[in-house]
């Protein structure tokens, strides 16, 4: 499994990785415009990635806006919804309202709520059936 | 041949008739004609054409007619006439045999006719049967219809307000019926759904495209309803909802027009699911930390490992385990992860410059979930990693605050019921687990010093269970005349108890088992090597892991009663030269005594002869106490009692006193006196009696003498001498007196640091109150 993990705060990533390291190869970006370069990379490379975990409030582009970017970028090489890239955002407190609203309808796959524990996100993936 | 002639008669018969109507109805013809004629006259039609044309015309076609009728029918008559004589023939023929064939047919018709007549009576009473059939079935029509209705309004309402989503969609997705539950759930208005699309409203987006996948084959013809499945739509409020639904083809002909969905709200269940994915999660992470622990060599590297755990377990992606030191008042932080310890500084931390003594004073939960914005965090991590929240979990043991559990993350976040309950249930742990830590060190230590006061005792330390020796100190090994643990363990100490000690060794061991805990006393042992020793020994019971034993506690006295009895032998040898020195004292006083009285013979001057004896009686009664000293077995003290008395008699017998003329009594406790203290109270007692007897009863006149002798409550001797004589003169001042015999007592009393009080009432009373 290849993962993206997209948060601007260090020792959030470092958390993430640690956890999904065990089930993959995980690569980092500091905010929306690295974590939507290195989503073209990967499909240049012919390596797409399997899973993004993106935090939401970021600088440069936000979470939400990486998000629908993906989607489109996928839309334009009319990928099936199978192989879309599975998209957990992950939320805290002070993130706005309605944002599991706008998340689905931005494409997220699914949202977790910060704290993110190694069993929280373990359930998710299983659900997702990213792993056993 | 008979036929023939009937038939012949019959044609004549009927040609008659045949003729007379013909005519009458030539008659009645013409006169229609007339009537007609007179009719069609006012007929413009018919004027122009003569009426004897017609007349002719119509006459004619009518005769004829009447002649063609009149012929066929005689023609007609004739051939019936002629079948009926044939007839008729038959019918004579058939007549002739009639009575027979007659029986046969009222046979046969009666027969006909109960037949007829019991099918009448089966087709009558089925016909009833139909009847009452028909009215039932009518009936059961109108209550068919009836209980179609009460379905319908009963299906109707339970679309409308069952606690169930029901949706029916049509071929393209759009709603069609949402009824009430659906608007419960989804917290959407009937209004704002119908007539549009199901899909895009309440999905997620990875269930939809699931979804829509499925919707498509189902329009496609390629899926077949009903299905069930589980979901997660969104309420209009973005909160999730878990759906089960079952979803069925709503048909007309066979051919599918829409979809009814049936979806049942099990939020609640999957929340449930997810408490105890939880609880299993909560536990798994207690499991795998009590697995650090089990698996453990360095208590260092368990919290370290500790924290790194419960940083996954719980989300938080910095974390410390802090342990409380009450002595220096710091906190020592054994574990840390997603930051490290100020270059510089030890894991030793000030309590205000550490967030986990902020639970030191409750014992409960500290919870800060906007750190950065509050000045009194503005120190150390929260600045430098920008935390935001953080949670300090006192460990506490027995009311104890051992230390604390401290998780910390960058964001706001919510802290919920579960996560501080998992929080808490990992801080215990760790609690309970250092509390262990710190029991097991100062158990460790307590051990050690034990171990070694058992080891570096000088005296034998011996445990035995059992009957057999299982614990021994290096004393101990020494004490039993052995070179080795070894030699000893697995022995019983009994057996090297010697056979003079056996009975007294088992007395003591009887009460041991009645639990009573014995003093020292002196046992003999032979040691391994035949050696006889004395030891001091006490025996005590207690419980060794689990066990009854006994702890002998044992020391080699042999040398000490080496000692002692050299001492004691010592002591007897001084205490006879003691006696002999006391002994020769006293003969030495004694022949000074002597060598006065001696010395009193060669002078008659009274004076000379008083001081001679006066003097003579002073070293009498100094001789005497250490005559006293040398009789009594006490060297030190000497019973004061009988020393007066002899001392009192002898004074008597000196100054030739007739004991019939001065009585003596003596009142004296039978008490003990030091002799620096008894030879100044000999000289005293000497000094008054003596004065006592020279002047207090002059001119042999009767008396008394008291002497008494006796501790008050305090302690002080109080000594009286007392007389019943003349009395002392008037003028004299017993502090300033020329009487050598007073200046002595008076120097004596100060001697003894003592007070002297005269009482010169009825006689003398001297009373010293000696401390």
């Amino acid at each position: 499994m290849r993962v993206l993990i997209v948060d601007d705060d260090f020792i959030s990533r470092r958390l993430l990785q640690k956890i999904l390291s065990a089930h993959g190869e995980c690569d980092i970006a500091v905010d929306g415009a690295e974590a939507i370069k290195a989503f073209e990379l990967a499909w240049g490379e012919g390596k797409p990635y399997d899973l993004i975990c993106m935090d939401i409030v970021m600088p440069n582009i936000d979470g939400q806006q990486a998000l629908r970017t993906i989607r489109e970028l996928e839309g334009e090489r009319s990928i099936h919804y199978a192989h879309e890239v599975k998209v957990i955002m992950t939320t805290s407190l002070t993130d706005p309202e309605s944002v599991a609203d706008a998340l689905y309808k931005g494409g997220a796959t699914a949202y977790l709520v910060k704290p993110i524990s190694r069993s929280s996100l373990v359930n998710e993936l299983q659900k997702l059936g990213l792993i056993e | 041949m008979g036929s023939k002639k009937q038939n012949r008669r019959i044609s004549r018969i009927q040609l008659i008739p045949a003729l007379v109507l013909a005519m009458v109805l030539m008659t009645a013809a013409i006169g229609l004609y007339e009537v007609l004629a007179f009719l069609w006259g006012a007929s413009p039609t018919m004027v122009g054409f003569p009426h004897h044309v017609i007349e002719v015309a119509f006459f004619t076609i009518v005769a004829g007619l009447i002649v063609y009728y009149l012929l066929g029918r005689y023609e007609d008559l004739y051939k019936k006439t002629q079948e009926e004589i044939a007839e008729r023939e038959r019918a004579e023929e058939a007549l002739r045999q009639v009575p027979t064939m007659l029986e046969k047919k009222v046979a046969q018709r009666t027969d006909e006719l109960a037949r007829t007549n019991k099918e009448l009576e089966r087709e009558i009473s089925e016909r009833k049967k139909a009847e009452t059939e028909l009215l039932a079935s009518k009936a059961e029509l109108q209550l068919i219809t009836d209980q179609m209705h009460k379905a319908k309004d009963y299906a109707e309402n339970l679309i409308e307000t069952a606690n169930v989503m029901i949706i029916e969609l049509s071929l393209d997705g759009t709603i069609n019926i949402f009824n009430e539950g659906a608007e419960q759930i989804t917290g959407y208005d009937k209004n704002d759904l119908v007539g549009k699309n199901l899909l895009t409203q309440v999905l997620p987006h990875g269930e939809y495209n699931y979804v829509r996948e499925k919707f498509k084959e189902w329009q496609d013809g390629k899926l077949l309803l009903p299905i069930s499945f589980e979901s997660v739509i969104f309420t209009k409020t973005a909160a999730e909802r878990f759906i089960s639904w079952q979803i069925n083809d709503i048909r007309d002909q066979d051919k599918p027009v829409g979809a009814i969905c049936f979806g049942i709200d099990i939020s609640e269940r999957v929340k449930a699911e997810r408490e105890v994915a939880s609880r299993n999660q909560e536990l798994f992470a207690l499991h795998r930390i009590s697995e650090i622990i089990l698996g453990t060599e360095s208590i260092g590297e368990a919290y370290q490992a500790i924290i790194e755990e419960i940083c996954l377990a719980t989300g938080f992606p910095v974390g410390s385990i802090e342990i409380y030191d009450e002595d220096r008042q710091v906190m020592v932080v054994k574990g840390m992860t997603g930051m490290s310890l100020p270059s510089g500084s030890g894991p030793e931390v000030p309590l205000n410059r550490t967030l986990s003594s902020l639970a030191l004073r409750t014992h409960k939960p500290v919870i800060e979930t906007a750190a950065l914005s509050k000045p009194e965090y503005a120190y150390g991590m929260i600045r430098e990693l920008g935390i935001q929240t953080f949670v300090c979990l006192p460990m506490v043991v027995k009311e104890r605050f051992i230390g604390a559990l401290v998780l910390a993350h960058p964001s706001t976040i919510g802290v919920g019921g579960s996560l501080l309950s998992l929080g808490s249930s990992l801080a215990n742990e760790l609690a309970v687990f250092t509390h262990r830590i710190q029991i097991n060190e100062e158990l460790k230590e307590s051990e050690e010093r034990y171990r070694k006061l058992v080891e570096h005792s000088p005296d034998a330390i011996i445990v035995q269970a059992e009957g057999k020796i299982i614990v021994v100190n290096v004393a101990g090994v020494r004490l039993l005349g052995a070179t080795s643990e070894e030699e000893v363990l697995g022995k019983a100490l009994f057996d090297f108890v010697h056979p003079d000690s056996v009975a007294l060794v088992k007395e003591r061991q009887d009460l041991l088992e009645k639990g009573v805990d014995l003093p020292f006393v002196e046992e003999k042992y032979i040691r391994l090597d035949g050696k006889i020793i004395d030891t001091e020994a006490s025996t005590v019971g207690f419980s060794f892991y689990g066990k009854s034993a006994l702890l002998t506690l044992a020391r080699d006295i042999t040398d000490r009663k080496q000692a002692e009895e050299q001492i004691k032998a010592s002591l007897k040898e001084k205490e006879v030269l003691l006696k002999e020195i006391h002994h020769r004292v006293k003969n030495n006083l004694q022949i000074v005594s002597s060598l006065l009285y001696l010395q009193s013979r060669k002078t008659s001057d009274d004076q000379v002869l008083s001081v001679l004896r006066e003097s003579q009686t002073r070293v009498r009664s100094m001789a005497l106490i250490h005559e006293k000293l040398y009789q009594c077995d006490d060297l030190a003290n000497i019973n004061l009692a009988d020393y007066i008395r002899s001392l009192t008699s002898y004074l008597l017998n000196s100054y030739g006193v007739a004991t019939h003329m001065v009585k003596l009594s003596v009142n004296v406790e039978s008490a003990p006196l030091g002799l620096d203290r008894a030879i100044p109270c000999g000289l005293i007692i000497n000094e008054l009696v003596s004065n006592a007897l020279k002047y207090a009863f002059p001119q042999g006149r009767r008396g008394e003498i008291l002497v008494g002798l006796l501790r008050d409550g305090v302690g002080k001797l109080i000594l009286t001498v007392k007389d019943n004589g003349v009395g002392l003169p008037e003028d004299m001042d017993i502090d300033d007196t020329p009487s050598l015999g007073l200046q002595l007592v008076n120097t004596l009393v100060r001697q003894l640091d003592g007070t002297i009080e005269v009482d010169r009432r009825g006689g003398t009373e001297f009373k010293m109150i000696l401390a």
